[in-house]
């Protein structure tokens, strides 16, 4: 083999010089593009990483990085799950990036009905591992549960991570490509840090969520509360503003809830909450915030409504969930019925407060209708409650103006028609509207406590007038003086310290003084009338039970409630004659009261026919338009005076 | 082994003993000699090619390792001078290996994979310096070389003792470096 020619050995250099450049140009190109996914890949890191600690909750922090992550890869769709820590299983955060709004509707709520358990399905697989996991070709795949439906909706490969905080995985995203996609390792490790830093993120907000917890949520039933309501009430309507969606608010009361408070007491009374608001949570739809205002008060907010009908549908759900009776651990049960006002706000009511006020007024007419119901808002309610209040202005106006006064009417006895007595009854005279009718402005106190101020302002000038009739001496008969007690007022633990203090003021003699209560005040609150009725009945003062027979007319009030006289309410007298049902009725009425040692009143005569009636089934006194009308106090001394003169004439 | 140490020693070969030579050791090592500063290569390729070289000279391939390295250190200061400007003596130089020349050839060459040297500070600053290497290239040769170099560049008389060496089936090697200024 002869030596290679001088041609031959450069020849060969430069071949050699020419392989040594394309080596290292290709180098020179991957480490390039390297560097640009390497360069993304830390913007990506860094991008999640500051809005992760920008956000205030877990859920915008899981926003955020999904957002980031899924436009980082122009991948279509991205979920995060979250792990639950009593079961040790995963189950949706209900946070989503989707790249179309609107897309992978039945993947979505497969995903979010479904709980994973550890190794089960692609999140399952990370649960299990603590690593990520990274499929190419879901259509490949065996063993997850959603890989129909995401097959059908477009669904490629995917890739999943844990969300670490320590060595415990607390969460996982998950991430999906429109097409099968190869593995990418650099996107692996970069998954690896933003687990870690979300993970962080979730133990720094988890711990300022769990401060701020206690501010915004109800300690009894863990459901925000009312300030947090009316934040997310605010950024529903923000939102709904930009959207043209609309924005349902539901105001929820229990009827009655009160006797289970007042019958077994507080305890069962918050088994009952917690029951009920375990059940509104189960019920409302998902996204749905439901918060308890208090007491047994209840706000659902109901946002992306396409229209009024799905608030209702939802309010019959409610109702419906209500109704199944409550089981005590006492072993009692109580049926409970709920009372739901609704409102919905269009895209331009902005303000969540007045929508509260809307939703409160519905909830009040369903109320006055009976309970029981939902009422949707409408403008007249509003009217209502604007008049209400009105009415409730003007009224402490008229009390502290004096523009009230009060009128008395009669009772006598059914035999000789001799007067034994008056009811004293309020009357209002308005600057502006001129006499105003109790039956419009009483229900308008007794909602608030102008109620108490009221009912002692009638104590107190009811006393005036009845000592001054005592001192007069000549009009006797006019006492005592009877008094109508609203609920709250007998609820009042101070009353008999009012009715002593207004007895004493005027050197009254108690027995010249009578309160009537009615039925539904002895329900109301059964704890504290039997004992402020006691006190009363001490003090001397007589008690009578006003509008006998239209309440539940239970035996048991009478043996429980010291009492020295039934007034039979005026439906039954306006039906009286000979033979009639409401007859019958009258005459058990009597029979029983005299029974139990008390006198019988008959309200409401207008006719000779019912006097006589009355007095066929043994009432012992009436009161009615056939024997006098209310009037002033000059008015009736002065028929009391001109009957004195008759009669001795 | 990165491509640039193959580069290093063609440039020296083809300088001292001419470009025929450098053909002559590829043959002879079966070697094909596309070598990019970018790429990295078999450690067999620098062997194979040190090992011709000990043939056709007749000379060990220790000293043939230690010649190249004692030739490549002018190179080094020829293209980084700032790396040697701020000392005055080998002996600091050598004590910036670790945290700062190191460092910056990963920088030049990713994936570089440089020795980290263990030195032992207990010794007086006028005493020979104690330094650990453990490499499974087993290049202590190298150092040497290197070292040699370097002293060389800073007119300094260097003596090296390898109490323990790797290629005498010792777990590591330690160079005991003696620095002499060169007009004592």
């Amino acid at each position: 083999m002869s030596a290679p020619t001088e041609t031959e050995r450069l020849r060969r250099r430069l071949e050699r010089e020419r392989r040594a450049r394309r080596e290292a140009e290709e180098i020179a190109d991957r480490t390039t593009s390297a560097l640009y996914d390497r360069q993304r890949e830390l913007e990506l890191l860094e991008g999640v990483a500051v809005a992760a600690n920008e956000a205030a909750t877990r859920e915008d922090a899981l926003q955020a990085a999904l957002e980031r992550i899924c436009t980082h890869l122009r991948w279509p769709v991205g979920h995060a799950l979250l792990v639950d820590r009593t079961s040790d299983t995963l189950v949706s955060s209900r946070r989503w990036y989707t790249k179309e709004a609107g897309s992978f509707r039945g993947f979505k709520a497969i995903s979010e009905a479904t709980t994973f358990r550890s190794g089960v399905g692609l999140p399952g697989r990370v649960l299990a591992t603590g690593d990520p996991v990274w499929v190419e070709d879901m259509a490949q795949e065996r063993g997850f549960p959603r890989m129909v439906l995401a097959a059908r909706e477009g669904v490629g490969g995917a890739f999943a991570f844990p969300l670490r905080d320590g060595v415990d995985t607390v969460g996982v995203i998950e991430v999906f490509s429109a097409h099968p996609v190869a593995i990418d390792e650099g996107l692996l490790a970069v998954a690896g840090h933003i687990g870690s830093q979300l993970g962080r993120v979730f133990e720094r907000v988890g711990a300022q969520e769990e401060l701020s917890h206690h501010a915004l949520h109800d300690g009894l039933s863990g459901l925000p509360n009312r300030v947090l309501l009316v934040d997310r009430l605010r950024l529903a309507l923000a939102r709904a503003a930009r959207s043209s969606a609309l924005t349902g608010v539901l105001f929820i009361d229990l009827d009655r809830f009160k006797d289970v408070n007042d019958r077994c007491g507080h305890q069962a009374g918050d088994e009952v909450l917690i029951e009920a608001s375990a059940r509104l949570d189960a019920g409302i739809r998902g996204g749905d915030t439901i918060a308890r205002m208090g007491g047994d008060e209840f706000v659902v907010l109901c946002e992306d409504l396409s229209h009024e009908g799905e608030a209702l549908v939802l309010a019959e759900r409610l109702q419906r969930l209500v109704l199944t009776p409550f089981q005590l651990g006492s072993g009692e049960q109580h049926l409970l019925t709920a009372s739901i006002g609704i409102a919905v706000a269009g895209p331009d009511d902005a303000d969540p407060e007045s929508l509260l006020r809307d939703a409160d007024a519905a909830m009040y007419r369903a109320k006055d209708l009976g309970g029981a119901r939902h009422e949707l808002f409408n403008e007249a309610m509003r009217d209502r409650v604007l008049d209400r209040l009105r009415t409730e202005r003007a009224l402490g106006r008229a009390l502290e103006q004096g523009e009230l006064r009060l009128h008395y009417q009669p009772i006598v006895s059914l035999d000789g028609r001799q007067t034994e007595g008056t009811e004293a009854l309020v009357r209002w005279q308005d600057p502006e509207l001129g006499m105003r009718s109790p039956a419009e402005f009483i229900p308008v106190a007794e909602k608030s406590s102008l109620i108490l101020r009221l009912g002692e302002w009638v104590i107190g000038e009811a006393c005036r007038q009845a000592a001054l009739w005592r001192a007069d001496g000549r009009h006797n008969e006019l006492l005592p003086v009877n008094v109508n007690l609203a609920a709250r007022q007998l609820a009042d633990e101070r009353l008999p310290e009012v009715v002593r203090a207004a007895v004493a003021q005027v050197g009254l003699d108690p027995g010249d003084l009578a309160l009537e209560i009615t039925e539904s005040a002895l329900i109301e609150d059964a704890e504290v009338p039997a004992k402020t009725l006691a006190e009363l009945r001490d003090l001397g003062v007589g008690v009578m039970l006003d509008d006998f027979g239209t309440g539940y007319s239970s035996l048991s009030y009478l043996q429980r409630f010291p009492v020295d006289v039934l007034k039979i309410d005026r439906s039954f007298v306006a039906s009286l004659s000979e033979g009639s049902p409401a007859s019958a009725i009258v005459g058990a009425i009597v029979g029983m009261g005299h029974a139990l040692g008390l006198r019988v009143v008959a309200e409401g005569i207008e006719t000779e026919e019912q006097a006589a009636e009355a007095l066929r089934l043994g009432c012992d006194s009436a009161q009615g338009f056939l024997f006098a009308r209310p009037a002033t106090a000059a008015t009736i001394e002065e028929a009391a005076h001109r009957e004195a003169v008759s009669n001795a004439s | 082994m990165k491509g640039v140490v193959f580069n290093l020693l063609e440039q020296l070969v083809s300088r001292d003993y001419g470009e025929d030579t450098w053909d002559t050791l590829l043959d002879s090592a079966g070697l094909d000699g596309a070598y990019t500063s970018l790429g990295s290569y078999e450690d067999a390729d620098l062997f194979k090619l040190v090992g011709a070289a000990s043939e056709a000279l007749d000379t060990p391939p220790d000293d043939i390792v230690r010649w190249f390295g004692r030739n490549a250190l002018p190179l080094f200061a020829e293209s980084y001078p700032q790396f040697f400007a701020p000392h005055t003596s080998a002996r600091t130089f050598v004590l910036t290996l670790n945290d700062i020349i190191h460092p910056e050839v990963r920088k030049l060459y990713p994936g570089a994979d440089v020795p980290e040297f263990d030195f032992d500070q207990l010794h007086e600053e006028d005493g020979p310096l104690r330094m650990g290497y453990r490499s499974q290239r087993q290049l202590c040769s190298f150092a040497e070389g290197l070292i040699e170099g370097a002293g060389a560049h800073y007119g300094e008389r260097i003596a090296i003792e390898q109490p323990t060496c790797m290629l005498r089936g010792d777990e590591s090697c330690v160079l005991e470096i003696s620095f002499t200024p060169a007009e004592a």
